[in-house]
């Protein structure tokens, strides 16, 4: 379980993060939501342990953050994704990356773990490429692979669907399935529609403030009521979201409009 | 404005990814390409830009593409920059890092065309106003989150305004203010615009054309009108995120541009209802 207590962490010129209480819990599917430049990637840096000089508390099972990522050969406990690929590839090989964590924290490699991951994203016939001559989706889909190998209680993805098409779309998806069967799962994105049927809990910063954090439900309820509209991207997460709350699947537009309208009446009426 | 005659491009394995391709963009043209390979839409990009050749040596290419009757690649490449503008989906990639605040990088890429001084200054300002990030004016580019570095970096292209603007995934790492002022940005936007993005709300607020890429080939539409039609009878072969979105998207641009940041009120919901039925 992730516990935060009064996280607070500043850069040099001020921005940050302000006063996080949050827990996420160990089978949770966390999604994490908000604005350009709220906070969202520095809170899953802290959480990973990049960010050390933070105050206030920050435990993962019960272990502080900067403790276990200050001891030599430390374990893993929130394995992050950037949302910028190419900045941490450096090694020849897709396959010399992979394995380049496992090396450095003195682990063994997990060969089912990799295998498994590396047929659900569709890398196989890549391993011996360099990650530089990979297309950019497929570059995505390598840096959300070397965040997976690591045997870690958590995995934090920043914007796991971001230059990835429709193609590939449905592997990420299975892959982030297949991760919550494993662990605990952190994702920003802001395609929050795509990711609204799995997510167990709902976070939405703003400003370096964590301003909403809940289960789904509490959230759903909330924005239909007309709040963080602007945090969140894509107008259509209105007659998605009365597809969830309805859990009828609209075929057709006229279907769809009926559901809307029937959704935001029984509210109405109640 | 460009033409493609008989493109024909071949990967490593001498696999056709396009074959026999021919269309023509007008100036002023919107043009959306649509699919679900993000692989294909980026190639044609990089085909209607001119740097196929660098950036993918390994593919063999067939028929031309003229820019003002003139094969693309023949045209001084300091020159072509100038006209015709690629934005990467990564764009952040293109952020110099020799300038230490957000004004300065932007007015980098103005300074490389050499226009004056004065004007530089108001045309920086112009169009950090125009994405709502004034207040980073100040800041260092590398203190910035992603999606910050993305608006800094589309603002530094679309401050040039180069003829042609071929936008690969602009919306990637924007939020709701992001995708609506660069939405209205482009749509004020004096010159072509090629847009690739896997989100139909792009589409359909900008562009008046669209290259739909499908398993059989990739196939030219030269309206609106057009695309709903073979939509209507399904016989267009791609998969967007939604069918609906899309041809609600295509019949409405009207309501989409003034109920959009408004979505949230029960009164413009229904508008959008009665709309669609």
């Amino acid at each position: 379980m992730i516990q935060c207590t009064d996280l607070t962490y500043r850069y040099p010129n001020g921005q940050g993060i302000h006063n996080i209480n949050v827990s996420i819990g160990k089978r949770s599917m966390y999604l994490l939501a908000g604005s350009n430049g709220s906070g969202k990637s520095t809170l899953l840096k802290v959480l990973a342990g990049g960010l050390l000089e933070y105050s206030g508390t920050a435990t993962v099972d019960r272990l502080h953050i900067y403790k276990t990522n200050r001891k030599k050969g430390g374990q893993f406990t929130v394995a992050l994704s950037p949302q910028q690929p190419e900045t941490q590839f450096s090694l020849p090989t897709v396959r010399d990356e992979l394995r380049f964590t496992s090396k450095a924290i003195k682990q063994p490699v997990d060969t089912d773990l990799e295998e498994k991951i590396i047929q659900i994203l569709q890398l196989s016939e890549f391993l011996d490429s360099s990650p530089f001559d990979l297309f950019p989706v497929r570059r995505k889909l390598l840096s959300l692979a070397i965040a997976a190998v690591i045997p870690s209680p958590f995995i934090a993805l920043d914007e796991p669907t971001a230059g990835i098409d429709q193609e590939h779309k449905n592997q990420v998806l299975e892959f982030i399935r297949f991760l919550h069967t494993q662990k605990g799962v952190i994702v920003v994105s802001h395609d929050i529609d795509t990711f609204l049927p799995m997510a167990t809990d709902i976070g939405i910063m703003e400003d370096g403030v964590l301003v909403e954090s809940s289960e789904k439900n509490i959230f759903l309820e909330k924005f239909m009521r007309g709040k963080y509209s602007t945090s969140v991207r894509r107008p259509f997460i209105v007659p998605r979201m009365a597809h969830l709350l309805t859990n009828e699947p609209a075929s057709s537009i006229g279907e769809l409009a009926g559901t809307i309208i029937g959704t935001m009446t029984k509210k109405q009426r109640k | 404005m460009i033409k493609a005659v008989n493109l024909t491009l071949k990967d490593e394995s001498e696999k056709p990814v396009v074959s026999n391709l021919s269309f023509e963009i007008y100036k002023n043209d919107r043009i959306a390409i649509l699919g679900r390979k993000s692989e294909l839409s980026t190639l044609l990009c990089h085909a209607l830009a001119g740097i196929l050749q660098r950036t993918h040596p390994s593919y063999s290419v067939s028929g031309s593409i003229l820019y003002a009757g003139q094969p693309i690649e023949e045209i001084d490449s300091h020159e072509r920059t100038n006209k015709i503008a690629y934005v990467p989906p990564f764009a952040d990639l293109l952020i110099s890092g020799v300038k230490d605040t957000v004004f300065g990088e932007v007015a980098l890429s103005l300074e490389l065309t050499g226009i004056e001084r004065d004007l530089i200054h108001e045309r920086v300002n112009r169009i950090l106003q125009r994405f709502a990030i004034e207040k980073l004016s100040n800041r260092d580019p590398d203190e910035l989150s992603g999606g910050e570095r993305h608006k800094v970096a589309l603002a530094a292209m679309i401050v040039r305004a180069p003829d042609v603007l071929i936008l690969d995934n602009p919306s990637m790492f924007l939020d709701t203010t992001g995708v609506n002022n660069l939405l209205s940005i482009l749509r004020a936007y004096n010159g072509t615009i090629i847009i690739a993005d896997p989100n139909p709300y792009i589409w359909a607020a900008v562009a008046g054309r669209f290259i739909t890429i499908e398993k059989s080939g990739i196939v030219p539409y030269d309206s609106p009108a057009a695309l709903i039609h073979a939509l209507e009878k399904d016989a267009v072969h791609i998969d967007v995120p939604s069918w609906h979105e899309l041809l609600l998207m295509l019949r409405q641009p009207l309501i989409i541009d003034t109920e959009v940041t408004s979505f949230r009120s029960l009164g413009s919901l229904r508008t959008i209802i009665r709309a669609m039925q």
